[in-house]
C-alpha cells in the first residue's frame, strides 16, 4: 500500500517536472549580448533601446542583453573578456580595432552571411572601415564624422563666412572670441580644441593632418609603413592649433584638460563658436541646451584638402556564442537605425536612407556625402600605439613643452616613425 | 533522562576538528589566497616572460621584456614621477591624518559628528572623487578658481590639471584629501589605547602639552605608522583611476604614473608579456617598502 503511494507521489511528481520544464523550455529565448558605449550613453542609449525592442518583436526567439561601458575602453573591455571567455555576440565600435581583433582571433568574416544585394545598399567607405583584408567584421549603422562644427548663427553675425582654409578658421575663431558684458574677460571663445590625452585628441588632430595632404600613416613606394607628419604641408595643422592656443588666444585656458564631456560642455554652455566634431556632437549640445537646437551645422574640414573622417559606427560581430542572433540583429539594425539620424543627426549607412537624412539632419546637410571625401585612415594592428604617440606629442605640444609648431612636428614624427619601423622590419 | 552514547560519525568529527582545527577555519582565507593572489601573481610573473596578446600569441622571450625596460624611457620617467608622488601623497597623508587623530583624540565638541565628517572622503568612491575635483579645479567653470578671482586672490584662472608645473601638486594634493582619513583612522585607534591619567599625570609633574606630545604621543603612535606607512605606500603606488580621469597621464607626460603606463602597454599597444614585467618590477619596488619600514620599524624598537 504503502509502495503504490509512494509510486503514486512519485509519478505525479515526475509530470510536474516535465510541465514545468516544457514550459521553460517553451518559454527560454535565446540571448543575444550587445555591449558598447551606446548603452550608456544618452541619447544613443534611447535609439538603442528602440531598435532593441523591434528586434526583439520581429524576432521572438531573441532576447538582447546590453552591456555598457565607455567607447574609450572599447579595446581593453572587448580584449578582457575574450581571455576570460565571456565575448558579447556584438561590439558596438567603428571598426578600427578590426585588424588587432583579427590577430587576436575575437573576430571572425561574416560577408557570406549577407547577400551583396543587402551589402551594396551601405556606403562603400563605410563597409571597408569594418573590412580588414578582405574580410568582414560588422556593419556600420551610421557615420559619426569628425568635421569642424560651428555656430552658423553667429558667423553671420560677425558677417564670416564659413572657413575654407585653416588661415580662415584661426581668423574666425579670433573674431568671435569676444568679451560680451566689457568686463575684460572672454566671454565666448572662437573655437575649443582637445588636447586631453586620449584617441578623441589624436582623431580630430589626424582629420586635420589630411586635410593639409599629410596622412600620420601611409604606406610608401616600397611597401613601407611612412607617415607625412613633419613635412612642409603639416605645419599647417600644427601652426593652427599653436597659434589658436598661443598667438591668438582664441581657445579657452587648459587645453590639455579638455576631453569630449568637457568640449561638449563648453560648446552647451555658449562658451565656445567652433570646434573640431561631428553632427552626433549636435545631438548632445542640444540635449543639454535646447535653446542652441538650429544654431550649429557641420561642414567639412578644409585646407588644401576637403576632408572628414566618416567614422562609422555599428556593430562588430565577435566570437561569442551566438552566431546567428548576431547575424539576424545586424540585419535588423542596419535597417532600422534611422531614429539615430533624427535624434543624433548622424548620417545613416544605408544610400536607401539618405533622403531621410536630408530631411531629419538639416543641420548636417553639408557633410551628407562625406563618404566622398573620407580620409583613407588606415587600418592597422598597431593603430593603438601610433595613436598614443600622436595623443601624447599633441598634448605636450599645447602644454607648452616646445618652443615652436616646427619643433612639436619634427618630435612626433620622429616618435611615429620609431613604431612603424618596428613593424616595416 | 538517558543519555544516549555519540554515534561514530560524530566521535570521528570531533576527533577530526581537534586534530586539524586550525586548519579548517584557515582553508577558506587560504583558497580565497590562493585564487585572488597567489596564482595572479604567478601567472603575472609567468607572462612576463612571453611576447603574448593572452589569447593566440605566446612567443616565450625569457628576461627580453626586463631587459627591454632598462632602455624602456617611458616606464623608467614614470617610475620617476611615481617616487614623487607617492612621497608627497604619503608624507600628506600622515602628516594631515596624524594631525587630524591627535585632534579627534582631544574632547572637543561635537566630536562624533566631526569624526563622521572627517572619514567621509574615504567613503567616496574614487571614479566620483576625481570627477568632482576635475569640474572644482575646471579653469573655466571650476568653483576653486571662479572663488579665488572673486576674492581677489587671482588675476586669472588657472589650469591647474593642465599646467606643466601644477599638474602633479595638483593630482598629489587631491590624492592626499582623498587618503588621509585611512592614516587617521588607524592612529586614532592606537591614541584611544593610551590612558588620559597619563597625560594627566605628565601636567601633574609640569610637563607642557608640547612636550607631552612628542614624550607620549610619537612614541606611542610610531609602530602604526610604519604599518599605515606600509599600506599607504602599497596602496598609492599602484594607483590608477583618479589620475587617469583627472590628467591621463598629462600634460607631457607630468602625471603619468607607474601604472597608466603599465595599463597603457597591456590594453592599447597589447603588450601584454612586456606590462607583465613592469608590473613585476612595481611589486618588487613596493615589497622593498615593505622591508625598508620593517626594518626602521625595529630600529625605532
Amino acid at each position: 500500500m504503502k509502495i503504490r503511494k509512494l509510486a503514486r507521489l512519485f509519478a505525479v511528481a515526475m509530470v510536474l517536472v516535465l510541465l514545468s520544464t516544457g514550459v521553460s523550455i517553451a518559454q527560454e529565448k535565446t540571448v543575444v549580448k550587445i555591449a558598447g558605449p551606446w548603452v550608456v550613453e544618452a541619447p544613443e542609449s534611447t535609439v538603442l533601446d528602440v531598435v532593441i525592442s523591434g528586434f526583439e518583436a520581429a524576432y521572438p526567439q531573441y532576447k538582447v542583453e546590453r552591456i555598457g561601458f565607455p567607447s574609450a575602453q572599447t579595446a581593453q573591455q572587448v580584449q578582457t573578456m575574450a581571455v576570460a571567455g565571456t565575448l558579447p555576440d556584438l561590439v558596438i565600435t567603428n571598426g578600427s580595432f578590426n585588424a588587432a581583433w583579427k590577430e587576436m582571433g575575437i573576430v571572425s568574416d561574416i560577408r557570406s552571411s549577407f547577400t551583396e544585394e543587402f551589402l551594396s545598399d551601405i556606403y562603400e567607405p563605410m563597409l571597408d572601415a569594418f573590412s580588414y583584408e578582405g574580410e568582414l567584421f560588422g556593419l556600420p549603422t551610421c557615420a559619426a564624422p569628425f568635421v569642424l562644427l560651428l555656430r552658423k548663427d553667429l558667423l553671420d553675425e560677425a558677417g564670416i563666412a564659413v572657413p575654407q582654409s585653416y588661415d580662415e578658421i584661426q581668423a574666425a575663431a579670433k573674431a568671435l572670441t569676444v568679451d560680451l558684458n566689457g568686463d575684460g574677460t572672454i566671454d565666448r571663445y572662437g573655437m575649443s580644441l582637445m588636447g586631453f590625452p586620449d584617441s578623441n585628441a589624436q582623431l580630430r588632430f589626424t582629420v586635420g593632418l589630411f586635410g593639409c595632404n599629410s596622412p600620420d600613416v601611409y604606406i610608401d613606394e616600397n611597401g613601407k609603413y611612412a607617415t607625412a607628419i613633419g613635412t612642409e604641408d603639416s605645419l599647417r595643422i600644427f601652426n593652427l592649433y599653436w597659434n589658436l592656443a598661443f598667438v591668438d588666444h582664441s581657445i579657452p585656458e587648459g587645453c590639455t584638460e579638455v576631453d569630449y564631456k568637457t568640449m561638449v560642455s563648453l560648446l552647451s554652455a555658449d562658451k565656445v563658436a567652433m570646434a573640431f566634431s561631428g553632427p552626433h556632437t549636435i545631438g548632445n549640445i542640444v540635449s543639454q541646451n535646447p535653446d542652441l537646437a538650429g544654431k550649429f551645422i557641420a561642414v567639412p574640414v578644409k585646407d588644401l584638402s576637403k576632408v572628414a573622417y566618416l567614422n562609422p559606427y555599428g556593430f562588430v560581430k565577435l566570437n561569442g556564442d551566438n552566431d546567428q542572433g548576431a547575424i539576424d540583429f545586424l540585419t535588423y539594425a542596419v535597417q532600422n537605425f534611422v531614429e539615430m539620424t533624427k535624434i543624433t543627426k548622424r548620417p545613416p549607412a544605408l544610400k536607401s536612407l539618405a533622403e531621410v537624412a536630408a530631411r531629419e539632419a538639416p543641420e548636417a546637410a553639408a557633410i551628407l556625402d562625406c563618404a566622398d571625401y573620407n580620409i583613407n585612415y588606415l587600418t592597422l594592428p598597431f593603430r593603438n600605439e601610433v595613436n598614443q604617440v600622436v595623443y601624447e606629442k599633441l598634448n605636450a605640444m599645447m602644454a607648452g613643452v616646445y618652443a615652436s609648431p616646427a619643433e612639436a612636428a619634427e618630435d612626433m614624427r620622429v616618435a611615429v616613425q620609431a613604431v612603424l619601423d618596428q613593424y616595416n622590419k | 533522562m538517558r543519555i544516549l552514547p555519540p554515534l561514530k560519525g560524530e566521535i570521528l568529527l570531533r576527533n577530526f576538528l581537534n586534530r586539524y582545527f586550525t586548519l579548517v577555519f584557515m582553508l577558506p582565507v587560504i583558497v580565497l589566497l590562493l585564487t585572488l593572489i597567489i596564482y595572479p601573481m604567478f601567472y603575472g610573473f609567468y607572462i612576463s616572460l612571453f611576447d603574448t596578446n593572452l589569447l593566440n600569441k605566446w612567443n616565450f622571450v625569457g628576461l627580453k621584456n626586463y631587459t627591454n625596460l632598462l632602455s624602456n624611457k617611458e616606464f623608467q620617467s614614470s617610475l620617476a614621477v611615481n617616487l614623487k608622488y607617492i612621497l608627497g601623497v604619503v608624507t600628506g597623508h600622515v602628516l594631515i591624518g596624524g594631525f587630524l587623530a591627535v585632534q579627534l583624540n582631544k574632547a572637543i565638541k561635537a566630536r562624533a559628528f566631526w569624526r563622521a565628517l572627517l572619514m567621509l572622503p574615504w567613503l567616496i568612491p574614487e571614479v566620483v572623487w576625481a570627477l568632482l575635483s576635475k569640474w572644482i579645479l575646471n579653469p573655466q567653470y571650476g568653483v576653486l578658481n571662479y572663488t579665488l578671482m572673486k576674492l581677489g586672490i587671482l588675476d586669472q584662472s588657472i589650469t591647474w590639471l593642465g599646467g606643466l608645473t601644477t599638474s602633479l601638486p595638483t593630482v598629489i594634493f587631491t590624492s592626499i584629501l582623498k587618503g588621509y582619513p585611512f592614516v587617521m583612522a588607524m592612529m586614532l585607534a592606537v591614541l584611544q589605547t593610551v590612558p588620559g591619567d597619563i597625560y594627566e599625570a605628565a601636567a601633574v609633574d609640569g610637563c607642557k602639552p608640547v612636550r607631552a606630545f612628542w614624550a607620549i604621543t610619537v612614541p606611542t603612535i610610531i609602530p602604526v605608522i610604519s604599518i599605515a606607512l606600509i599600506l599607504d605606500t602599497v596602496n598609492w603606488f599602484k594607483h590608477y583611476t583618479m589620475v587617469s580621469i583627472m590628467t591621463g597621464g598629462g600634460p607631457a607626460k607630468s602625471t603619468s604614473l607607474v601604472s597608466l603606463t603599465i595599463y597603457k602597454t597591456a590594453f592599447e599597444s597589447f603588450k601584454f608579456g612586456s606590462a607583465g614585467s613592469m608590473a613585476v618590477i612595481v611589486f618588487a619596488i613596493c615589497y622593498f617598502f615593505n622591508i625598508l619600514y620593517r626594518r626602521l620599524d625595529k630600529i625605532n624598537e
